[in-house]
Protein backbone atom coordinates (compact mmCIF):
# COMPACT_ATOMS: atom_id res chain seq x y z
CA UNK A 1 0.00 0.00 0.00
CA UNK A 2 2.84 2.39 0.84
CA UNK A 3 4.43 1.65 -2.53
CA UNK A 4 1.19 2.48 -4.33
CA UNK A 5 0.89 5.73 -2.37
CA UNK A 6 4.51 6.62 -3.15
CA UNK A 7 3.93 5.92 -6.85
CA UNK A 8 0.74 8.02 -6.95
CA UNK A 9 2.50 10.82 -5.03
CA UNK A 10 5.27 10.84 -7.65
CA UNK A 11 2.64 10.98 -10.38
CA UNK A 12 0.74 13.69 -8.49
CA UNK A 13 3.88 15.77 -8.11
CA UNK A 14 4.19 15.86 -11.89
CA UNK A 15 0.56 16.90 -12.44
CA UNK A 16 -0.38 20.61 -12.48
CA UNK A 17 -2.68 20.34 -9.45
CA UNK A 18 -4.25 23.56 -8.10
CA UNK A 19 -3.50 24.64 -4.52
CA UNK A 20 -7.10 24.45 -3.38
CA UNK A 21 -8.65 23.13 -0.18
CA UNK A 22 -8.47 19.30 -0.23
CA UNK A 23 -11.68 19.27 1.84
CA UNK A 24 -13.49 21.12 -0.95
CA UNK A 25 -12.24 18.53 -3.47
CA UNK A 26 -13.57 15.76 -1.19
CA UNK A 27 -16.92 17.52 -1.03
CA UNK A 28 -17.10 17.88 -4.81
CA UNK A 29 -17.10 14.08 -5.08
CA UNK A 30 -20.50 14.11 -3.32
CA UNK A 31 -21.84 16.49 -5.99
CA UNK A 32 -20.53 14.29 -8.84
CA UNK A 33 -22.17 11.29 -7.12
CA UNK A 34 -25.52 13.10 -7.20
CA UNK A 35 -24.94 13.82 -10.91
CA UNK A 36 -24.08 10.13 -11.50
CA UNK A 37 -27.33 9.10 -9.81
CA UNK A 38 -29.37 11.51 -11.95
CA UNK A 39 -27.68 10.63 -15.24
CA UNK A 40 -27.64 6.86 -14.63
CA UNK A 41 -31.31 6.99 -15.63
CA UNK A 42 -30.72 8.83 -18.91
CA UNK A 43 -27.21 8.22 -20.23
CA UNK A 44 -24.80 5.37 -19.59
CA UNK A 45 -21.83 7.32 -20.95
CA UNK A 46 -22.44 10.41 -18.78
CA UNK A 47 -23.10 8.21 -15.76
CA UNK A 48 -19.72 6.49 -16.21
CA UNK A 49 -18.08 9.91 -16.68
CA UNK A 50 -19.49 11.21 -13.38
CA UNK A 51 -18.59 7.99 -11.58
CA UNK A 52 -15.01 8.29 -12.89
CA UNK A 53 -15.00 11.96 -11.81
CA UNK A 54 -16.07 10.92 -8.32
CA UNK A 55 -13.22 8.45 -8.03
CA UNK A 56 -10.74 10.91 -9.58
CA UNK A 57 -11.72 13.64 -7.09
CA UNK A 58 -11.33 11.13 -4.26
CA UNK A 59 -7.79 10.47 -5.54
CA UNK A 60 -6.95 14.14 -6.11
CA UNK A 61 -7.91 15.32 -2.62
CA UNK A 62 -5.20 13.12 -1.09
CA UNK A 63 -2.69 14.09 -3.78
CA UNK A 64 -3.34 17.82 -3.28
CA UNK A 65 -3.11 17.49 0.50
CA UNK A 66 0.24 15.69 0.28
CA UNK A 67 1.68 17.84 -2.53
CA UNK A 68 0.97 21.13 -0.71
CA UNK A 69 1.59 19.78 2.81
CA UNK A 70 -2.03 20.27 3.80
CA UNK A 71 -2.60 16.81 5.30
CA UNK A 72 -4.56 17.14 8.54
CA UNK A 73 -6.72 14.91 10.71
CA UNK A 74 -9.70 17.08 9.78
CA UNK A 75 -8.94 16.46 6.09
CA UNK A 76 -8.71 12.72 6.70
CA UNK A 77 -12.12 12.71 8.39
CA UNK A 78 -13.63 14.90 5.64
CA UNK A 79 -12.26 12.48 3.03
CA UNK A 80 -13.69 9.35 4.68
CA UNK A 81 -17.06 10.97 5.45
CA UNK A 82 -17.35 12.31 1.87
CA UNK A 83 -16.60 8.83 0.53
CA UNK A 84 -19.37 7.30 2.64
CA UNK A 85 -21.97 9.90 1.59
CA UNK A 86 -20.88 9.45 -2.02
CA UNK A 87 -21.26 5.66 -1.73
CA UNK A 88 -24.68 6.00 -0.14
CA UNK A 89 -25.92 8.24 -2.94
CA UNK A 90 -24.50 5.98 -5.68
CA UNK A 91 -25.75 2.70 -4.19
CA UNK A 92 -29.28 3.76 -3.30
CA UNK A 93 -30.29 3.16 -6.93
CA UNK A 94 -28.65 -0.31 -6.94
CA UNK A 95 -29.96 -1.32 -3.55
CA UNK A 96 -29.23 -5.02 -3.24
CA UNK A 97 -26.49 -5.90 -2.25
CA UNK A 98 -24.66 -2.58 -2.60
CA UNK A 99 -26.60 -0.64 0.03
CA UNK A 100 -25.79 -3.30 2.63
CA UNK A 101 -22.10 -3.15 1.71
CA UNK A 102 -22.32 0.65 2.11
CA UNK A 103 -23.67 0.18 5.66
CA UNK A 104 -20.79 -2.23 6.35
CA UNK A 105 -18.32 0.36 5.01
CA UNK A 106 -19.83 3.06 7.28
CA UNK A 107 -19.30 0.78 10.29
CA UNK A 108 -15.74 0.00 9.12
CA UNK A 109 -15.10 3.77 8.79
CA UNK A 110 -16.21 4.39 12.37
CA UNK A 111 -13.99 1.53 13.57
CA UNK A 112 -11.06 2.81 11.44
CA UNK A 113 -11.34 6.31 12.98
CA UNK A 114 -11.68 4.89 16.50
CA UNK A 115 -8.67 2.57 16.12
CA UNK A 116 -6.66 4.98 13.96
CA UNK A 117 -6.25 2.31 11.29
CA UNK A 118 -7.62 2.26 7.77
CA UNK A 119 -9.64 -0.74 6.70
CA UNK A 120 -12.37 0.30 4.26
CA UNK A 121 -13.64 -1.64 1.23
CA UNK A 122 -13.06 -0.01 -2.22
CA UNK A 123 -16.74 -0.46 -3.11
CA UNK A 124 -17.04 2.30 -5.72
CA UNK A 125 -14.03 0.96 -7.66
CA UNK A 126 -15.54 -2.53 -7.77
CA UNK A 127 -18.92 -1.04 -8.65
CA UNK A 128 -17.40 0.99 -11.51
CA UNK A 129 -15.88 -2.13 -13.08
CA UNK A 130 -19.14 -4.10 -12.79
CA UNK A 131 -21.20 -1.12 -13.96
CA UNK A 132 -19.06 -0.65 -17.08
CA UNK A 133 -19.12 -4.39 -17.87
CA UNK A 134 -22.91 -4.59 -17.44
CA UNK A 135 -23.32 -1.42 -19.50
CA UNK A 136 -21.29 -2.81 -22.38
CA UNK A 137 -23.17 -6.11 -22.23
CA UNK A 138 -26.49 -4.24 -22.31
CA UNK A 139 -25.39 -1.78 -25.02
CA UNK A 140 -22.82 -3.59 -27.25
CA UNK A 141 -22.82 -0.63 -29.66
CA UNK A 142 -21.04 1.44 -26.99
CA UNK B 1 -29.58 23.99 5.53
CA UNK B 2 -33.18 24.80 6.33
CA UNK B 3 -35.96 22.21 6.15
CA UNK B 4 -37.62 23.93 3.18
CA UNK B 5 -34.46 23.52 1.11
CA UNK B 6 -34.09 19.88 2.17
CA UNK B 7 -37.63 19.04 1.12
CA UNK B 8 -37.55 21.00 -2.16
CA UNK B 9 -34.08 19.75 -3.16
CA UNK B 10 -34.94 16.13 -2.34
CA UNK B 11 -38.21 16.42 -4.26
CA UNK B 12 -36.41 17.71 -7.37
CA UNK B 13 -33.70 15.01 -7.18
CA UNK B 14 -36.22 12.21 -6.56
CA UNK B 15 -38.25 13.43 -9.53
CA UNK B 16 -35.16 13.34 -11.76
CA UNK B 17 -34.10 9.89 -10.54
CA UNK B 18 -37.40 8.08 -10.15
CA UNK B 19 -40.03 10.24 -11.89
CA UNK B 20 -43.51 10.70 -10.36
CA UNK B 21 -42.16 12.33 -7.19
CA UNK B 22 -45.63 13.76 -6.47
CA UNK B 23 -46.87 10.20 -5.84
CA UNK B 24 -44.31 9.91 -3.05
CA UNK B 25 -44.52 13.47 -1.71
CA UNK B 26 -45.42 12.34 1.83
CA UNK B 27 -42.46 9.92 1.94
CA UNK B 28 -40.13 12.63 0.63
CA UNK B 29 -41.41 15.19 3.17
CA UNK B 30 -41.13 12.88 6.19
CA UNK B 31 -37.70 11.51 5.17
CA UNK B 32 -36.38 15.00 4.43
CA UNK B 33 -37.53 16.58 7.68
CA UNK B 34 -37.14 13.65 10.10
CA UNK B 35 -33.38 14.12 10.63
CA UNK B 36 -33.85 17.72 11.75
CA UNK B 37 -35.88 16.53 14.74
CA UNK B 38 -32.49 15.68 16.26
CA UNK B 39 -31.94 19.45 16.63
CA UNK B 40 -34.78 19.66 19.18
CA UNK B 41 -32.63 18.99 22.28
CA UNK B 42 -30.29 21.80 21.16
CA UNK B 43 -33.23 24.15 20.51
CA UNK B 44 -34.66 23.37 23.94
CA UNK B 45 -31.26 24.14 25.48
CA UNK B 46 -30.46 27.46 23.74
CA UNK B 47 -34.03 28.71 23.21
CA UNK B 48 -34.16 32.08 21.44
CA UNK B 49 -30.34 32.22 21.53
CA UNK B 50 -30.36 30.03 18.40
CA UNK B 51 -30.49 33.17 16.24
CA UNK B 52 -27.07 34.20 17.54
CA UNK B 53 -25.57 30.72 18.05
CA UNK B 54 -26.97 29.21 14.80
CA UNK B 55 -26.99 25.52 13.86
CA UNK B 56 -23.30 24.71 14.05
CA UNK B 57 -21.65 21.38 14.82
CA UNK B 58 -22.76 21.63 18.47
CA UNK B 59 -26.43 21.66 17.40
CA UNK B 60 -26.18 18.07 16.18
CA UNK B 61 -26.60 14.93 18.21
CA UNK B 62 -24.93 11.68 17.14
CA UNK B 63 -28.09 10.89 15.18
CA UNK B 64 -27.36 13.78 12.82
CA UNK B 65 -23.95 12.33 11.92
CA UNK B 66 -22.64 9.11 10.35
CA UNK B 67 -23.82 7.20 13.43
CA UNK B 68 -27.41 8.23 12.66
CA UNK B 69 -26.95 7.41 8.99
CA UNK B 70 -25.85 3.86 9.88
CA UNK B 71 -28.88 3.50 12.14
CA UNK B 72 -31.36 4.86 9.57
CA UNK B 73 -29.80 2.83 6.73
CA UNK B 74 -29.92 -0.36 8.79
CA UNK B 75 -33.61 0.14 9.56
CA UNK B 76 -34.33 0.79 5.86
CA UNK B 77 -32.19 -2.21 4.92
CA UNK B 78 -34.47 -4.44 7.02
CA UNK B 79 -37.67 -2.76 5.81
CA UNK B 80 -36.54 -3.31 2.20
CA UNK B 81 -37.75 -6.92 2.45
CA UNK B 82 -41.21 -5.97 3.73
CA UNK B 83 -42.15 -2.60 2.18
CA UNK B 84 -42.46 -1.38 -1.43
CA UNK B 85 -38.94 -1.08 -2.90
CA UNK B 86 -39.51 2.40 -4.38
CA UNK B 87 -40.62 3.80 -1.00
CA UNK B 88 -37.49 2.44 0.71
CA UNK B 89 -35.18 3.70 -2.05
CA UNK B 90 -36.76 7.17 -2.05
CA UNK B 91 -36.70 7.34 1.73
CA UNK B 92 -33.04 6.23 1.82
CA UNK B 93 -32.13 8.76 -0.88
CA UNK B 94 -33.82 11.63 0.98
CA UNK B 95 -32.14 10.74 4.27
CA UNK B 96 -28.67 10.38 2.70
CA UNK B 97 -29.09 13.62 0.73
CA UNK B 98 -30.08 15.41 3.94
CA UNK B 99 -26.91 14.22 5.67
CA UNK B 100 -24.79 14.98 2.59
CA UNK B 101 -26.18 18.51 2.07
CA UNK B 102 -25.69 19.44 5.73
CA UNK B 103 -22.17 18.00 5.57
CA UNK B 104 -21.42 20.02 2.41
CA UNK B 105 -22.88 23.31 3.62
CA UNK B 106 -22.01 23.51 7.30
CA UNK B 107 -19.73 22.49 10.13
CA UNK B 108 -20.17 18.96 11.43
CA UNK B 109 -18.58 16.26 13.55
CA UNK B 110 -19.08 13.37 11.10
CA UNK B 111 -17.61 10.68 13.34
CA UNK B 112 -19.14 11.81 16.65
CA UNK B 113 -19.07 10.10 19.21
CA UNK B 114 -15.89 8.33 18.03
CA UNK B 115 -14.19 11.63 17.14
CA UNK B 116 -15.23 15.14 18.21
CA UNK B 117 -13.17 16.81 15.47
CA UNK B 118 -15.20 19.49 13.65
CA UNK B 119 -15.04 19.33 9.84
CA UNK B 120 -15.85 22.11 7.38
CA UNK B 121 -15.49 21.52 3.64
CA UNK B 122 -14.92 25.12 2.56
CA UNK B 123 -17.14 24.83 -0.52
CA UNK B 124 -20.07 27.05 0.45
CA UNK B 125 -19.90 30.28 2.52
CA UNK B 126 -20.22 30.09 6.31
CA UNK B 127 -20.24 33.77 7.33
CA UNK B 128 -23.51 34.89 8.95
CA UNK B 129 -24.67 37.16 6.12
CA UNK B 130 -23.21 35.16 3.21
CA UNK B 131 -24.68 31.88 4.46
CA UNK B 132 -28.08 33.54 4.93
CA UNK B 133 -27.98 34.87 1.36
CA UNK B 134 -26.77 31.51 0.05
CA UNK B 135 -29.63 29.68 1.80
CA UNK B 136 -32.20 32.15 0.50
CA UNK B 137 -30.85 31.82 -3.06
CA UNK B 138 -30.61 27.99 -2.93
CA UNK B 139 -34.09 27.62 -1.41
CA UNK B 140 -35.57 30.02 -3.98
CA UNK B 141 -33.98 28.16 -6.92
CA UNK B 142 -35.18 24.75 -5.69
CA UNK B 143 -38.58 26.32 -4.95
CA UNK B 144 -38.86 27.52 -8.55
CA UNK B 145 -37.82 24.07 -9.84
CA UNK B 146 -40.41 22.45 -7.54
CA UNK B 147 -43.13 24.82 -8.78
CA UNK B 148 -42.18 24.24 -12.43
CA UNK B 149 -42.34 20.49 -11.86
CA UNK B 150 -45.74 20.45 -10.16
CA UNK B 151 -47.02 22.81 -12.86
CA UNK B 152 -45.80 20.19 -15.38
CA UNK B 153 -43.60 22.74 -17.12
CA UNK B 154 -40.17 21.06 -16.86
CA UNK B 155 -38.40 17.97 -15.45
Amino acid sequence: MKRVRAATDRLGASLPLPNVSPNAVSGLSIITSILFMIFSRFSFGLAVLFLLSTLALDWFDGLIARKFNRSTEEGYLADIASDRFSEGIIFVMFFFPWFYLFILNCVLSMVSVARKSHFILPLRHIFLILYVISGFLAFPAL
Amino acid sequence: MNIFFHFLFNYVVVNLCFGNAWGYVAVIFVSSVLIDLTHLPYLAKVGSGVVKKRFGAESRTRFHELYGLILASSILGVLFFFVDTAIIQISALCIILHFAVDFLAGKSMPFYPVSKRVVFLDIFPYGYRSKFLFEVAATSITGVLFWLEIANLVL
